[in-house]
């Protein structure tokens, strides 16, 4: 059976360090922290201060839920940067936690008996998070789904995006990752102790947890035929994927890694490449003692450790169902410019977590082969393959 | 290649409804809720007691449709897909109300997974044991639908060769406030759906699905798309569609049915169950829209080669 080449055209993000994709990658090349003090109405500010909100984004759209003002954002410019006709897109895939958190709102007045606003309540209706951007965008007759994949929801609907293209269903998908700053969120990673105390410090041996962000990040998926009949410029290809549950724990992630191991082994064989062939990996590296430790024996396991890692988590936060697309961006931006992100607030290496962290400051290096990781709550994995756009024809080689 | 149902289960065929009333805003809403069912008749799973209803209802649903049918093995490799739309808002308010009475350092730890959306798929394969995809489609009234409309292209793309679908709603004041008390009348379920594309046993199943259809379009379209069904349905076999339009368009279709109960994304699920349950109908169409613009159907055919054989 013959499948389609997918490959990346457009990109869109909005986050604590950039509400741009040229912003947002200059701060993370730079290595630089946006995250900070948590501001929110009604919100009581624990033990931990800090998250990873955009306090700058002025959405046009006031009277629509935060979480869908962040999708337009990063749509409109995931459009605009990949030239589509809106008539051309044939599915919006989004991946999110929380969905809309409109709820951190309306449950008090419910709790307490005061009626709530309808077009509050009407933002709890999550299809309505996905039709208001459709909406407002003046996008007609596409296909839609919402993914809640929890932290790995971006990636979810990347892969459902990329297998739709690849087996012919569809020739552009954009595919976005989206979720707002949730109190509901804060409360409950305090309650687990799982937030940082400052910084968020992947892989550094003083770490001491995440930090609960928000943020957006969508790519634009074609068949590297609708893309080169229009002359698209293309970031990346996409090459394969894995996907996998613990099975094992609602919210603590298997003691020896085994569904994340599974994960990434299953897209190293889709895509036909050895771990040696693999130049950059986008950790999922949360920051958190038990997560970094375990994704770095993984990693150290299937690769060594010579292959540069980093965690933008450590920039931006933990954003949620938008962290895997925004760190999906990131690979396909290594790729072009040949620079490794850093992971900042990186000081002191942790000898249980064996791996090449790039600390700090970005690293020049040519990158063919970028993975993708994340993992999510109820042991949800998910990894993903991009390569280097080369421009030549393959066909069988790279079909699982 | 449509998918087969290899089994399905719906909870309200086992378990008895009780009749409640909700009071919201100066409106009464009647409910049929299923009585709480003790989730250890089923698992020895710890930790399972205190989850929300719509979570134990789906475990108990997706254990009940797969034993016996599938082995240990054959479970791990299993796809997981859910479907539902507002009870995410319920669990949140059980997560948040120690918050609202005193302070938000007695939230409960053990509370927080239950309000991340995709807890109930979760639930679902560390309970059967599934190390596969695993996932929650939350489109609002379209939920089911479209869950079984993803387990149907990751079967297409050999990610899987088995899919458990599950729909599910819990119905809460919580809820039925975020719905806009859209309805008089709610009603709690939840089904599960054992699917295969593979086509080894032909006598094994009694309806495939062969069309799942579900886009953002305006309603004029998405029932234009209807009519062309309608008018193609063969004279000499038995028809139906569900519907929730009002109009006169449906003219071939023996059958044509609307429902005044809200089920959330169960409506069209339970539609879909009454139907194949009946075993009369040749083909059908179970039809579903969310209010955000988003409209779907399933087109379900009979298993000619097994009625052939009959």
């Amino acid at each position: 059976m013959k499948r389609n080449k997918v490959v990346v055209t457009g990109l869109g993000v909005v986050s604590s360090i950039g509400e741009n994709v040229f912003e947002f990658w200059r701060n993370c090349l730079d290595g630089k922290v946006g995250t900070n003090k948590i501001e929110k109405e009604g919100i009581e500010i624990l033990n931990a201060t800090q998250g990873g909100q955009i306090k700058n984004f002025k959405s046009t759209y006031p009277g629509l839920g935060r979480s869908c003002q962040l999708l337009i954002a990063g749509l409109d410019e995931a459009i605009a940067d990949s030239n589509l006709n809106l008539s051309e897109i044939d599915r919006i895939l989004i991946g999110t936690t929380m969905g809309e958190t409109t709820i951190d709102y309306t449950l008090k007045n419910t709790f307490f008996g005061i009626e709530n606003p309808s077009t509050f309540l009407r933002q709890n209706q999550l299809n309505n998070l996905v039709g208001d951007a459709l909406k407002a965008l003046k996008i007609e007759d596409v296909e839609t789904c919402l993914f809640c994949n929890a932290c790995s929801g971006g990636n979810y609907a990347l892969i459902s995006g990329f297998e739709s293209i690849r087996n012919g269903l569809a020739d552009v998908i954009i595919v976005c990752g989206v979720d707002s700053f949730s109190t509901i969120a804060y409360y409950g990673f305090s309650r687990l102790n799982a937030i940082a105390s400052e910084y968020c410090r992947p892989f550094d041996e003083n770490r001491d947890g995440m930090l609960v962000a928000e943020g957006v990040g969508c790519l634009v998926l074609e068949s590297e035929k609708h893309a080169k009949a229009k002359n698209q410029k293309i970031y990346a290809e996409i090459i394969g994927y894995g996907m996998s549950s613990d099975a094992f724990h609602i919210n603590v992630p298997h003691p020896e890694g085994s569904g994340i191991e599974l994960a990434i082994k299953k897209a190293l064989d889709y895509a036909n490449l050895l771990p040696e062939q693999i130049d950059y990996i986008s950790a999922h590296g949360t920051g958190t003692i038990a997560n970094d430790k375990i994704e770095s024996k993984i990693l150290e396991n299937i690769f060594g450790n010579e292959v540069p890692i980093s965690s933008i988590k450590s920039m931006i936060g933990h954003s949620m169902g938008a962290a895997s697309s925004i760190e999906a961006i990131v690979c396909c931006l290594s790729i072009v410019h040949g620079k490794v992100p850093p992971t900042a607030n990186n000081l002191k290496k942790d000898p249980e977590c064996n791996i090449n962290c790039v600390p700090n400051i970005y690293q020049d290096k040519e990158i063919v082969y970028a993975m993708n990781n994340s993992y999510a709550f109820a042991g949800s994995n998910a990894s993903v393959i991009f390569k280097k756009y080369l421009g030549e024809s393959y066909g069988d080689e790279n079909t699982k | 290649m449509g998918m087969k149902i290899l089994n399905s289960y719906r909870l309200s065929d086992f378990y008895e409804y009780v009749d409640e009333t909700l009071d919201i805003y100066s409106k009464t809403i009647k409910v049929k809720m299923l009585k709480n069912i003790n989730i250890s008749d089923y698992t020895s799973s710890k930790g399972l007691k205190k989850l929300p209803k719509a979570t134990k209802n789906a475990i108990v649903s997706s254990i009940a449709c797969t034993n016996n049918i599938l082995t240990e093995e054959e479970k791990k490799d299993l796809g997981i897909f859910v479907g539902t739309s507002l009870s995410y808002v319920e669990h949140g308010l059980q997560f948040m109300s120690p918050a609202y009475e005193s302070s938000p350092r007695l939230v409960s730890p053990l509370m927080f997974p239950n309000t991340v959306l995709n807890s109930i798929s979760g639930w679902i394969s560390i309970v059967l044991g599934s190390k596969s995809i695993n996932t929650t489609i939350n489109t609002g009234q379209n939920s089911g639908i479209d869950a079984l409309k993803v387990a149907l292209e990751f079967l297409h793309s050999k990610a899987i060769n088995k899919a458990l679908v599950v729909v599910t709603e819990e119905i809460a004041k919580s809820v039925v406030e975020s719905d806009l008390l859209s309805s008089n009348y709610y009603m709690e379920d939840t089904f599960a759906l054992l699917l295969t594309l593979d086509n080894d046993d032909e006598q094994n199943f009694n309806y495939e699905i062969e069309e799942i259809y579900s886009k953002y379009v305006t309603k004029d379209k998405f029932l234009q798309h209807i009519m062309v069904i309608d008018e193609d349905f063969p004279d000499e076999e038995k028809n139906a569609i569900y519907g929730f339009w009002k109009e006169d368009i449906v003219r071939n279709a023996d059958y044509y049915f609307v429902n005044d109960i809200n089920m959330l994304s169960c409506t069209s699920i339970n539609q879909f169950f009454h139907c194949i349950q009946d075993n009369k109908y040749d083909n059908i169409i179970i039809s579903e829209n969310n209010k955000s613009g988003m409209f779907s159907y399933l087109k379900v055919r009979k298993n000619v080669r097994k009625v052939k054989n009959e």
